[in-house]
């Protein structure tokens, strides 16, 4: 072989290597990873009203999906569109609901506004006063909470820092930050990767956290701008899970705490009570759950709500804790639905579908969802484009 | 109306008029230039031989070897072609949008990066830009074509290579060699990289055509990248083994880029040719596929052992063969490369066979040293000579003409006005007194159009919580503001009303302005007011606001209004930034000249 041909076929080899980098990459194997934080897609009930958070439009474009706020109260118990108006919420929207017909909406920035637009209600949404957070809310059902005295609190920057104020239009200032709550000694051992909710109960604040680390509840307690952690009792038999914390929900003066727990692929809900008059824990429950988490719903009497979804898209099934009472799995609700409210006694499964609202009233009698309600929801599509 | 934002379109008429004004300009230039010269020439020429006025100069030297003549002559004409193409009208805007981004699209990031910061020059100055690269083409093509021999000869061959090299890297994004599904049927490793070669070539010295040895190397070189590219042709998993088995199921690659093409605007027997192919590979798809890999790889060893072992009938064979693969891949697959309005040359196989034929030719046709003491006796005639040397320079003059505006748009990084003009209209100039308001500022102080006497003021209205259109009309009004000089802008002042009826308390405008980083901005207002005041402002200046459905921005109008220190309204502005980042530049470019015009001098 002469060293023309030798070098010839070295260039030819070199290509054919080229060639192996130009192959196209394989479709990777799509693998599930748990959110971290829960979605937006929320319920709360009070004792006056029900209120329900819920996306519409086109909801695999975020510039078309517009979030929608109803609210049924006691007295109407009909289901109404109160969104708030003049702003763009395709963000989505944050609701703090007090115990009379008041509620805090944040409407979370999204594409050029880096702040928050408030929208502060007395009558159940039958009126807005617009209001102001100066930095970006979180996207978490519970990154905002706030007093009927104006005092708010609310996580914010990416769910790594707590604005706080003290009353209706004293100025916002920032509080604590993940890496502060990662210096003190629960915030060692959780090693939190982000703040996901606050919760006022009885004029202490709470700060829950999503922990890194598995064994431990990362909970604080805002006092004088500083936090101050809060031991919270882990399950037997979840050591080796690792926690979020999704919902911080105030009770009666009593604090509940929705926690997530992963451990591998599968996932469960540990549900505690701590009284704010003797600040002991009680632990109410755990239950197990798979498919991934679509909404959760809380009560002021302590019930919870959540709906799952299978991998293949659709609902697969609600977990029903009525209050002081063991979780339930309820029928799978109608197609489309995302939310459960907790409605008095009962439970209504909350559809939507592009501008489609439907309501599915749970029957005790023959175990099924009856459509009881729905409405057309004025949707102006490409206006945030 | 935010919200409601748009892309300009490649044929946008504005844009299109302004380039078509531009080349004919230039074209009036560049004939007037050639004018002079040739007049120059024929005084002389007059005057020295006034006998032989009708003597018809031969532009080549007939010594020069016939593989570098072809190459020269070819790409010569290649160029003229492909800086005719940059001259289709739809190439100011569209040869960003439309040929440079698709071809980067599929490569990786750092090309991706690299190839927009290339871009920016482009869309920065879309017509300069456009009708630049016809000019730097075309006169590369003349100057290839008239200078035949010596150091202007070799110095085009250069500067083809060179030019052919920044197209390669700016133009096609690599030629697509380190996006996935390259192959050579579709162009790869690049047109314009084979011009490059054949710019280098050209710019060898002459004795390197002697013996024949370069032409054997361009015919192994190219069997060789034959033989590579069959290999990645046949390179499983990469899609040109799969047809089309059903309508619904994914076409394979060879079969999408023809039925591709065939979608193209293009004359009727050649979209019919081209969709023929697009069937039989959808149909055939295996077997295509095998043919297109035993072509590429026996031409490509053929090639090869004709660069080794010369011999003359096999060479015949082998480079005849070769241009008609070529040929028929030209017509089926890349569709002769220059038809839909944004084509930019006739991609790669005709300048692959023109390099073939060239290397044939320096085999056949080797140079040949005139023997000592031998005077060449088909030297051209002396005037000849000196038109040549005239068309050289004029050719030269041409490529100048070309990169001189290139150039002055590559340190300007001010857009030009002419986007935010095409997405918007023209400025509405007008003359009439400018309804007054009685506002509130962004600390409290009560502001009227009054009070702003003396001063030129550029006008907005500004949803403060809306996301997406304000903030970039914001951001136009700041950088207008810098681009004037300090001395106007102590003259002039930036105002922008809020534009919504609810969010309008005095912190949203303060949140809005630290947002835009507005701050610190000393002649710049955000104005608030009650309801009734705002919407009596937004009635004067036949502003529209509309609350739209939940969850929806507030809509409004979208313009800006210049008003000189008199206090007349003196234009009206569409403020649409529109959906890319130089649309929305264009705009305090604009403003800015609108600003300084009704500036006392």
């Amino acid at each position: 072989m002469s060293a023309k041909v030798r070098t010839l076929t070295v260039l030819a080899l070199a290509l054919s290597v080229a060639a192996c980098g130009q192959s196209q990459p394989r479709n990777g194997t799509a693998t599930s990873t748990p959110s971290l934080v829960a979605p937006l897609t929320s319920a709360v009930t009070t004792a006056t009203a029900a209120w329900v958070v819920v996306p519409m439009g086109r909801v695999t474009d975020p510039l078309n999906t517009f979030w929608q706020l109803f609210v049924r109260t006691s007295s109407q118990q009909k289901w109404a569109l109160v969104t708030p108006r003049g702003v763009a919420d395709n963000g989505g929207l944050v609701l703090s609901a007090g115990q009379t017909r008041d509620a805090v909406v944040g409407i979370r920035p999204s594409q050029l506004l880096t702040f928050t637009p408030l929208a502060l209600t007395h009558n159940a949404g039958s009126t807005f006063t617009p209001d102001l957070l100066p930095a970006a809310l979180e996207a978490t059902p519970d990154s905002l909470a706030t007093s009927s005295t104006g005092a708010a609190v609310a996580v914010v920057n990416s769910g790594t820092g707590i604005a706080f104020r003290r009353a209706l239009g004293s100025p916002w200032t920032t509080s604590t930050n993940i890496s502060t709550l990662g210096t003190s000694s629960l915030g060692r051992r959780c090693r939190p990767t982000s703040i996901t909710s606050v919760a006022t109960v009885a004029s202490t604040t709470y700060i829950g956290v999503a922990c890194s680390r598995p064994g431990t509840l990362g909970l604080f307690e805002l006092s004088r701008g500083a936090a101050l952690p809060v031991t919270a009792p882990v399950p037997a038999g979840q050591r080796a899970s690792t926690f979020v914390i999704d919902r911080l929900i105030a009770t009666n003066n009593n604090l509940e705490v929705l926690a997530r727990s992963q451990q591998g692929s599968s996932a469960s809900y540990v549900l505690l009570l701590r009284r704010a008059s003797t600040a002991a824990w009680q632990h109410a429950s755990t239950v197990n759950t798979d498919g991934s988490l679509v909404s959760t719903s809380v009560a002021s009497d302590g019930a919870i709500a959540i709906v799952s979804r299978s991998p293949s898209g659709e609902p697969k099934g609600v977990i029903f804790r009525p209050a002081k009472a063991a979780w339930v799995r309820m029928p799978a609700p109608p197609r489309s639905a995302v939310v459960v409210a907790l409605v008095g006694a009962g439970l209504q499964a909350i559809a939507a579908d592009g501008t489609q609202f439907r309501v599915y009233t749970y029957q005790n009698a023959n175990q099924t969802w009856l459509l009881t309600q729905s409405m057309t929801v004025p949707i102006t599509y490409g206006s945030s484009h | 109306m935010p919200g409601m934002g748009q892309g300009l379109l490649a044929n946008n008429p504005i844009v299109v008029a302004a380039f078509q004004h531009a080349l004919r300009l230039q074209v009036l230039v560049v004939g007037l230039l050639f004018l002079i010269i040739f007049g120059a020439w024929l005084a002389r020429y007059v005057v020295t031989h006034p006998d032989v006025v009708d003597a018809t100069p031969n532009l080549c030297t007939p010594t020069e070897p016939a593989g570098r003549r072809l190459l020269r002559i070819a790409f010569g004409l290649l160029w003229i072609l492909d800086g005719a193409l940059q001259a289709q009208s739809a190439m100011p805007l569209g040869m960003p949008t439309q040929v440079v981004t698709p071809a980067a699209s599929t490569s990786p990031v750092w090309v991706q990066n690299l190839v927009a910061h290339g871009l920016t020059t482009w869309l920065r100055h879309p017509i300069p830009a456009a009708t630049s690269a016809v000019w730097i083409q075309v006169g590369i093509g003349v100057l290839l074509i008239v200078a035949p021999r010596g150091l202007w000869s070799r110095s085009a061959g250069a500067a083809s290579a060179g030019w052919a090299l920044i197209v390669w890297v700016f133009g096609e994004a690599f030629g697509g060699v380190f996006a996935p599904g390259a192959s050579v049927l579709f162009g790869a490793p690049g047109a314009v990289l084979v011009y490059a070669l054949a710019g280098a070539l050209i710019a060898l010295p002459e004795r390197s055509w002697s013996g024949g040895r370069l032409g054997r190397w361009i015919l192994g070189g190219t069997g060789l990248f034959f033989v590579g590219m069959a290999v990645l042709q046949a390179w499983p998993g990469r899609g040109f083994w799969q047809g089309q088995a059903t309508t619904q199921a994914t076409p394979g690659n060879l079969t999408a880029m023809a039925q591709s093409m065939s979608q193209t605007p293009q004359p009727h027997v050649i979209a019919h040719a081209v969709s023929w192919f697009a069937k039989m590979d959808a149909q055939h798809g295996w077997a295509i596929n095998l043919v297109v890999v035993g072509t590429l790889l026996s031409l490509g060893v053929g090639l090869v052992v004709v660069a080794f072992r010369w011999r003359p009938g096999m060479a015949r064979v082998v480079v005849g063969l070769t241009a008609l693969a070529c040929l028929a891949d030209w017509i089926l697959v890349q569709d002769m490369g220059f038809f839909g309005g944004v084509g930019t040359d006739p991609n790669s196989m005709l300048p692959i066979i023109f390099l073939v034929a060239s290397g044939y030719l320096a085999c056949v046709r080797p140079l040949v040293a005139p023997a000592q003491n031998q005077e060449p006796s088909d030297a051209p005639p002396r005037s000849v000579a000196l038109l040549n040397a005239l068309i050289v320079v004029g050719a030269l003059g041409v490529i100048l003409f070309g990169a001189a505006p290139m150039a002055v748009a590559g340190i300007n990084t001010h857009t030009d006005p002419i986007l935010t003009e095409a997405l918007n209209g023209d400025p509405g100039q007008t003359n009439q007194p400018a309804a007054n308001f009685n506002l509130t500022d962004q600390v409290g102080r009560h502001v009227s159009l009054a009070s702003l006497r003396g001063r030129a003021v550029a006008l907005t209205f500004l949803d403060p919580v809306c996301t997406s259109d304000c903030p970039l009309i914001a951001q136009q009004f700041r950088v207008a503001d810098q681009m004037l000089d300090p001395k106007s802008r102590k003259h002039t002042v930036f105002v922008a009303i809020v534009a919504n009826p609810i969010y309008r308390a005095p912190e949203f405008v303060t949140a809005f302005n630290k947002q835009e980083r507005l701050n610190g901005i000393p002649n710049w207002l955000f104005l608030t007011g009650s309801l009734p005041a705002l919407q009596q402002t937004w009635a004067a200046y036949g502003y529209q606001v509309q609350t739209l459905s939940a969850g929806a921005m507030v809509a409004h109008t979208e313009l800006a209004y210049i008003i000189d220190p008199s206090g007349r309204l003196r234009a009206r502005i569409g403020s649409n930034p529109g959906a890319d980042v130089q649309t929305a530049a264009s705009l305090s470019t604009l403003l800015a000249q609108q600003m300084r015009a009704v500036l006392p001098q």
